[in-house]
């Protein structure tokens, strides 16, 4: 099994939560932007990222790709209802991950727009995440449950994490940017992201987060010491 | 309690379409709730999501539409129970929303909603054009080693539902814009053609 995917955490790492927490081999196949724009792409059933290589063939879509191992290994509710549940809030995060990268990150990190230029994506972007974290406070409040849905780990939990702990490690860099809660008002969902951070650590350690995040803000701090010499 | 299902979307195919056409072909009695764009603003935040679609059903909403549409199609048989075939369905949904989704915010909403001069939308034109051709020739190559009527299995899926819709805008879209790019309705895809005509 091969996971094709960027050197960062967004749309491959819940596949990876998965494999890991399934105790699953699997072998990660990094692609560069550079190699990416110049005719990778093409390689690729859809042009898209990630991609599975399973019993060789192709599988794309982090969702569909989730469902189908999330059935296979026991991540996915039988339920109908909680199955909606799953796949209701793992849109809606994709949806704050699309708004967020393409009203924010996209401009400011890859194309270097001044906060001046996004600042009025602001107010769009986090109404979207606080609706998103007030939406899962509600349910797990009126649940009761011990993980986003239900009381077994499933691949909604698996993109909570991603999508919890993009949004913090954001929320500490670009503090200088905009200023958003992290979950303060939403006390179930904080105990939810710190519960699964702990059982997944020995398991994160393991992928090792070679995020973008991270890669930039090493890069804004080597461009200022090299500008100040 | 109003236990009526209705469906809450714009005067517009989009996402709300495949939706409506779930209903209609199951027999489902609904509702539309029509919100029209200048109230968007102000009702937005009603909405569990801020999104639309929003099915209400048994006095509860619903949201996104996919979610929606699998949860529909597992009720009234429009969702494969082989695992795989899911897949296939679920990908292919996917890869078409990705598709809907470049079209509209690189090339529609910047030349129809925000009027945007040419020269910011005209660069997006050739991606798009090479995404919506990967897409076509996808769909194509699975529809003739499949033999199938339908785009996944022997019957028809949420997936059907999906294509028709944004093969629908996408036929409709091209004859008004072919000024700005040039596409024949599926020249190329003559099972495609077949099928959406069918």
């Amino acid at each position: 099994i091969k996971l094709h995917y960027f050197a960062y955490r967004s749309r491959g790492h819940p596949i990876k939560l998965l494999l890991k927490n399934a105790k699953v081999p699997y072998e990660d196949v990094l692609l560069e932007f550079p190699d990416w724009m110049k005719g990778k792409k093409a390689e690729y059933e859809f042009g898209v990222l990630p991609v599975l290589e399973m019993e060789g063939k192709q599988f794309s879509q982090t969702r569909a790709i989730l469902r189908l191992l999330g059935r296979k290994y026991g991540y996915y509710p039988k339920d109908e209802l909680q199955a909606y549940e799953v796949d209701c809030l793992m849109d809606a995060f994709d949806d704050w991950l699309h708004t967020v990268a393409y009203k924010y990150f996209i401009d400011r990190i890859f194309q270097g727009k001044t906060k001046e230029e996004v600042e009025p994506n602001f107010p769009l972007v986090i109404d979207t995440i606080n609706k998103i974290i007030q939406n899962i406070e509600g349910r797990l409040t009126n649940s009761g449950s011990k993980y986003l849905v239900g009381n077994s780990l499933t691949i909604g939990d698996f993109m909570f994490h991603t999508f919890a702990g993009s949004f913090t490690s954001l929320n500490t860099i670009f503090n200088e940017d905009w200023n958003c809660d992290n979950f303060d008002k939403a006390p179930k969902t904080k105990a939810l992201y710190e519960r699964l951070t702990e059982e997944f650590q020995g398991i994160l350690e393991e992928i090792g987060l070679k995020d973008a995040i991270i890669q930039y803000q090493i890069k804004q701090t080597v461009l200022k010491i090299l500008m100040k010499q | 309690k109003d236990m009526s299902i209705k469906l809450h979307y714009f005067p517009l195919r989009g996402r709300g379409h495949p939706i409506r056409l779930l209903l209609k072909h199951a027999k489902v009695a609904y509702e539309e709730v029509i919100v029209v764009f200048p109230d968007w603003f102000k009702v937005k935040w009603e909405y569990e999501f801020g999104v639309l679609p929003v099915l209400e059903m048994e006095g509860k909403q619903f949201s996104q539409m996919r979610a929606i549409l699998r949860l529909l199609g597992k009720r009234h048989g429009y969702y494969p129970a082989d695992e795989m075939e899911a897949y296939e369905v679920d990908c292919l949904m996917d890869a078409m929303d990705d598709w809907l989704m470049s079209v509209a915010m690189k090339y529609v909403v910047p030349k129809q909603f925000l009027k945007k001069p040419k020269e910011e939308w005209e660069k997006s034109l050739p991606a798009i054009n090479d995404s919506i051709n990967k897409m076509l020739t996808n769909l194509e190559g699975r529809m003739t080693k499949s033999g199938s009527k339908y785009l996944v299995g022997d019957k028809i899926t949420i997936a059907d539902f999906v294509f028709l819709t944004y093969a629908g805008s996408y036929t409709s879209l091209n004859p008004v814009f072919n000024a700005d790019w040039n596409f024949d309705n599926f020249k190329d895809f003559p099972k495609l053609k077949e099928f959406y005509d069918r």
